[in-house]
């Protein structure tokens, strides 16, 4: 019994020295910090994700109080903590448009196979071996690096094993459109809705033979388009953002069922 | 009396080098022997914490656990009782982290205070001090090798402090090395399966083996 009580007293007195010394020396070292550090600190969102390019949120606020970074830089923060930050900071704020991820492949598990694969799960992995295990250059591999590395669970698989991100979740961090090594995943404004949902420039005879949802640059859509905001480019039809009114005529006439409206994505 | 600490240093640093014989702070080893600028940032951090860590945890000790006429504790409350009834030599693990935890934290407030610019240099390496083994890890040699019998030896407190500062030249010596080679490696004509990671942990293992071609120096 005298053993643990003065164990217990001996470790709680070391302790208060400690705690004492420690509250003493914050009182002799305190160094006086500018004030709009704390609160930008609380306006950015504190998950050091790393999407700003600033090692973690403490780094970014620094940067930005110092001046090296713009109020908008964190892409993660919603657009009032961007206007916050630029009022703490006396700055203008540039109005930029909203980005999301968006997946440019609609293969799904029909896509063709080069061969059977059995390595790591990981698309960069499967990219590796004979150019990539699906057949169709321009594919998703179908390992979901993205959905993995998605610090906001945006990318989810729909029923056909193609990853789809969730617009509302998005934040815009980038993460997986640097991880996709088919490069399949760009960035795009929120406001553009009407998409076509695939990245092939392969001929139109070769995508028939590896994909049955492949864009085989037909032009039925330029051709359908009441505001020309559709071209077809090497072997692949790209809609002008800018340009679209959002009728969905082409969305009817696809033979191939890829353009879509990203509202409802998942068929 | 300069020889015998002489030998410790050497001892400490090439013969019982902390990290490439003993096989302490080895996450540090690996994890920030990336690039040299950080290695050497490290590596001073850790001179620092161990030299000031070996004195204060030699002290606290001495006048606070080990039983005897110089335990505080005996001093205050120890009327007519034998010394060696305040012996509180089995908390010496736990009291330990206590003081290395509360030290880092107080060097970092000093640190920030009197040169932010060796603040920001040292960045986050000083607070993943705390948690060195090897930080721990000289405190209780310290204590093993210079303590006979629970008594202290002639010079206890200046030999524990020269280890302490050996140990981090030690440590950094290792973590240099380390650094200098891995930079080379990133251009080396590695196998890919080998790259990164893998080949840091061979160099450690060969440099290892080099570093007990030591054994029987002093």
């Amino acid at each position: 019994m005298t053993i643990i009580l003065s164990a217990i007293l001996t470790i709680s007195i070391l302790g208060l020295i400690f705690g004492i010394g420690l509250a003493i020396g914050s009182r002799i070292f305190y160094v006086k910090t500018d004030p709009r550090l704390e609160k930008i600190g609380e306006l950015l969102p504190q998950l050091n994700c790393g999407a700003c390019g600033y090692g973690g949120c403490a780094d970014c606020a620094r940067a930005l109080l110092s001046g090296d970074a713009e109020p908008s830089v964190c892409p993660v923060a919603p657009p009032e903590s961007h206007r916050m930050i630029a009022e703490l900071l006396g700055k203008m704020l540039e109005e930029e448009e909203q980005l999301e991820a968006r997946i440019f492949c609609r293969g799904g598990h029909d896509a063709a196979k080069r061969y059977k694969y059995e390595g790591l799960s990981t698309c960069a992995a499967a990219n590796q071996i004979g150019g990539g295990v699906t057949a169709c250059d321009y594919g998703c591999l179908r390992y979901y690096t993205c959905r993995d590395v998605c610090p906001f669970d945006a990318i989810i698989i729909d029923d056909r094993g193609n990853p789809v991100v969730l617009a509302e979740k998005c934040r815009a961090c980038k993460l997986c459109v640097q991880e996709c090594p088919r490069q399949i995943i760009r960035m795009v404004p929120k406001s553009a809705k009407v998409d076509i949902r695939c990245s092939s420039h392969t001929k139109g005879k070769v995508v028939v033979k590896v994909c049955a949802v492949g864009c085989i640059a037909c032009g039925k859509c330029v051709k359908e388009c009441p505001v020309d905001a559709i071209t077809i480019e090497e072997n692949l039809a790209v809609i002008d953002y800018e340009k679209c009114i959002k009728c969905g005529k082409c969305i009817e006439v696809c033979p191939r069922h890829i353009i879509s409206y990203s509202k409802n994505i998942i068929v | 009396m300069i020889g015998e600490l002489f030998i410790i240093f050497i001892g400490v640093v090439l013969v019982n080098n902390f990290v490439l014989v003993r096989f302490l702070g080895l996450c540090p080893y690996i994890g920030v022997s990336k690039d040299l600028k950080s290695a050497v940032g490290m590596g001073i951090a850790v001179i620092f914490v161990m030299t000031m860590a070996s004195a204060v945890t030699w002290l606290i000790y001495y006048y606070f656990l080990a039983p005897g006429p110089h335990n505080v504790w005996f001093a205050l409350f120890g009327d007519g009782v034998d010394p060696s009834a305040f012996d509180f030599t089995y908390l010496r693990t736990i009291t330990f982290i206590l003081i290395i935890a509360a030290l880092v934290q107080l060097v970092e407030m000093v640190i920030i205070k009197t040169s932010p610019a060796l603040y920001h240099a040292l960045g986050i390496y000083l607070p993943l001090i705390t948690t060195n083994c090897a930080v721990l890890g000289v405190a209780v040699l310290n204590i093993d090798i210079f303590f006979k019998g629970g008594e202290a030896v002639s010079w206890s407190l200046l030999k524990s402090l020269t280890q302490g500062f050996g140990a981090g030249v030690g440590f950094t010596l290792a973590l240099i090395l380390m650094a200098s080679i891995r930079e080379r490696l990133e251009l080396a004509d590695i196998p890919p399966a080998l790259k990164g990671a893998p080949i840091a942990f061979l160099v450690g293992a060969l440099m290892s083996m080099a570093f007990l071609g030591f054994t029987g120096l002093i």
